[in-house]
């Protein structure tokens, strides 16, 4: 399903359920002034509802631009079925060298820590502040102000809440959510400094004005609600105590 | 400079354990401007990262993950060759990233009869959401039914083993994983330890799959420190007490004779200065967390667009 998170970027979703829960696997799609920019390809599993999704955002003529926040797969496995579906793409992989080793062998390498236009608007990529593996990276689009990750900033959601932003959300995002997809996505908790961590995630809000960070496994936080998000973020990666 | 992955090279390590290695050319000094290279790599020389698979040639045979996709003819012909004309049994792949498991379908259409084994648990505290779809979908040609891969797939967990004749290995729950299916593994005959992403280093274009302890120079801190930064980014932001404990239980509990990485070289001697080097590596590395970098950092990433122009 697509959901208008501001004038011109737009969530696609769809989730992939567990026996009590739901996580999403999204993409963005954002209108530049000369064309259309996709953040991330999405799962294989639902490539068909994602095609549908984004030929009814471009009447059928498919993203200018896509820009993969993670190169692993099975997030990656989208790209030559889209390149298929539109013809070819302008594909910017999550790593810095030799795209192909990780699947991608047509894409280009990202280029970090400064704007780069993509559709004739700025976005900058940068190292994730946090994630699994290495071959990431956040991306933050200068116009709209929304801010897109993987992996932090995921969490789960009950079924119902599929398509709301945490503000929509019936008290927000729950602490259970959030903690069981850190302790499922993030294997490394019991070396973290949570402090620092979060006085890193601090600095970058303060340094940074964002409309809304957009994750690829959550629902999308508001700008507003960002200082109790972090709060829950860094509390749930306190490291259960009976292990 | 044209950046291409190497072929694989290949290396007995000892009667029937094959380290096979590809190289990634990262350039030479000046390319790297931003590295700090003197103390290990001359300005004309071109520094590598690498991917390591590692074969056991045995009454059955393992493969333990399979290189990258531009080689996947390559690493098919080379097992061919180090097996002599027998079969695959099995191939392990130590978790879903396609530097480790690009190859898995090539592999696997090569030898119809292999066992593909995979991390079945999550590697933290979690239950592992959506494993399934994560371990299927481990290369960019993946059947699009996977279930009618002739090959058996089994998930395994940390403790199992697999007898293969004078060699055993057995699962290892990972120390230090990125993503949340991750397996080590042991071989109990040589006591090596497969560290999958932990303990790889850079290294010089002289230097290709050889021994640590055969190299033309000793490893660096710098090396240690450049191939963690990129491998486990979130040590900026390291608990190093905990992480010191985690090396103990290396030493202590695990007491390998030979580490066995996927990106640097394989360590046979001395291996408690290499572990030493890493904590010195991940110390540094931590440095660039502290709250002053992250500021001058996160300042220098995020101006806008007009600051540039
Ligand atoms: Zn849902
Ligand atoms: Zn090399």
């Amino acid at each position: 399903m697509t959901t208008k998170l501001t004038d011109d970027v737009h969530w696609i979703s769809s989730c992939h359920p567990d026996d009590e829960y739901h996580m999403h696997m999204s993409e963005y799609l954002i209108r530049g002034e000369n064309g259309t920019v996709l953040v991330d390809s999405g799962s294989s599993h639902y490539r068909d509802e994602i095609i549908a999704e984004i030929n009814q955002l471009t009447d059928g003529n498919g993203p200018d631009v896509i820009l993969l926040t993670h190169s692993t797969l099975p997030h990656t496995e989208n790209v030559p079925a889209f390149e298929s579906e539109w013809g070819e793409i302008k594909t910017i992989a999550a790593t810095g060298r030799f795209p192909e080793i990780v699947g991608l062998p047509d894409a280009e390498a990202r280029q970090l820590n400064a704007p780069v236009e993509f559709a004739g608007r700025p976005f900058t990529c940068m190292h994730p502040l946090l994630t699994d593996v290495t071959v990431s990276q956040w991306v933050y689009d200068h116009e709209s102000g929304v801010l897109f990750t993987a992996e932090a900033f995921g969490h789960y959601h009950d079924p119902g809440n599929c398509d709301l932003t945490t503000a929509e959300m019936d008290g927000g995002p729950s602490a259970d959510h959030v903690d069981a997809f850190y302790l499922d996505k993030i294997p490394f908790v019991d070396y973290l400094d949570r402090e620092r961590l979060g006085n890193a995630f601090e600095t970058l809000f303060d340094t940074l004005d964002v409309t809304y960070v957009a994750p690829i496994h959550g629902n999308p936080i508001p700008g507003e609600r960002l200082d109790r998000y972090v709060d829950d973020v860094i509390e749930a990666l306190e490291p259960p105590t009976t292990a | 400079m044209t950046e291409t992955v190497s072929t694989p090279k290949h290396r007995e390590l000892s009667d029937g354990l094959y380290w096979t290695q590809e190289c990634l050319p990262l350039g030479t000094l000046t390319e790297l401007g931003q590295f700090d290279l003197e103390e290990w790599v001359e300005a004309d020389e071109d520094v590598h990262g690498c991917q390591n698979a590692y074969l056991l040639s045995d009454e059955r045979n393992l493969l333990f993950d399979t290189l990258t996709q531009p080689n996947g003819d390559d690493v098919v012909e080379l097992i061919d060759d180090l097996l002599e004309g027998e079969s695959l049994d099995y191939l392990v792949i130590s978790h879903p990233e396609a530097n480790h498991a690009g190859n898995t379908f090539t592999i696997l259409d090569a030898y119809p009869d292999a066992t593909l084994l995979v991390p079945g648990e999550a590697a933290g505290y979690g239950s592992g959401h959506g494993a399934e779809h994560e371990l299927y979908h481990i290369a960019s040609d993946t059947p699009a039914d996977v279930d009618q891969v002739p090959n058996e797939i089994r998930y395994v967990e940390p403790g199992e083993t697999i007898d293969l004749g004078t060699h055993t290995v057995e699962f290892e729950a990972p120390l230090f994983p990125d993503h949340s299916f991750t397996l080590w593994m042991s071989e109990r005959t040589t006591n090596t330890l497969f560290t999958v992403d932990w303990m790889g280093f850079l290294h010089q274009s002289s230097n290709c799959v050889t021994l640590a302890s055969d190299l033309d120079r000793d490893v660096a801190v710098e090396q240690v420190f450049r191939f963690h930064a990129l491998a486990f980014p979130w040590m900026r932001f390291a608990d190093l007490d905990a992480i010191e404990r985690a090396v103990d239980d290396v030493r202590d509990r695990l007491d390998p004779d030979v580490i066995a990485p996927a990106h640097g070289m394989v360590m046979t001697d001395g291996l408690d200065t290499y572990l030493d080097r890493f904590l010195e590596a991940v110390e540094a590395l931590s440095r660039e967390g502290e709250p002053s970098n992250m500021e001058s950092k996160l300042e220098y990433i995020l101006r806008p667009p007009e600051v540039d122009r």
